[in-house]
């Protein structure tokens, strides 16, 4: 999953994100772009609900990774 | 110098980095432990801030300031993920 941050996302709505998924078991990948923070969960993303994470504040947009079969 | 020879440099570099990774790591994984002991939480962004605002200022490139973060970004999500493991277990 992919966590798209919005350009005015401010540290404290990232961190917000990123303390739920840490505190649920699941590993981040930060990228710090010049205008955009991208946020990558790895492990099995399933169970984390798409429109939650949709609703924290600063959420730009929600990437689920398509299952490989 | 020849592209073989600054080649070498940059092995043997990467061997330094490797060695200095994992000597990082031993380390995050005390943290880990020590972290389980009090019931503190994997996830410490101020302590995260303070690296990163450090590494920028003691940055003299030629890297700039924005890929030192994204650097040691990596570094923080590897170690955080150490300590994870620490302390509450791998899925």
């Amino acid at each position: 999953m992919l966590i798209v941050m919005r350009k005015t996302a401010d540290e404290g709505a990232q961190d917000t994100i990123k303390a739920y998924l840490i505190d649920r078991g699941f590993d981040i990948h930060q990228s710090t772009g010049a205008n955009r923070v991208i946020i990558g969960v790895i492990g099995d993303t399933e169970s984390i609900p798409e429109a939650k994470i949709a609703a924290f504040p600063g959420v730009l947009q929600v990437v689920r990774i398509a299952k490989e079969e | 110098m020849t592209i073989d020879e600054i080649r070498e440099e940059i092995d043997r570099l990467d061997s330094e980095l490797l060695r200095i990774f994992n000597e990082r790591a031993s380390l995050a994984l005390k943290i880990g432990e020590i972290k389980k002991g009090l019931d503190l939480p994997v996830y410490d962004p101020a302590r995260e801030k303070r690296i990163f605002t450090r590494m920028s200022a003691e940055n003299t490139g030629p890297l700039d300031d924005q890929a030192i973060v994204r650097l040691f970004e990596r570094v923080v999500d590897e170690s955080r993920r150490l300590e994870r493991i620490k302390t509450v277990g791998d899925h």
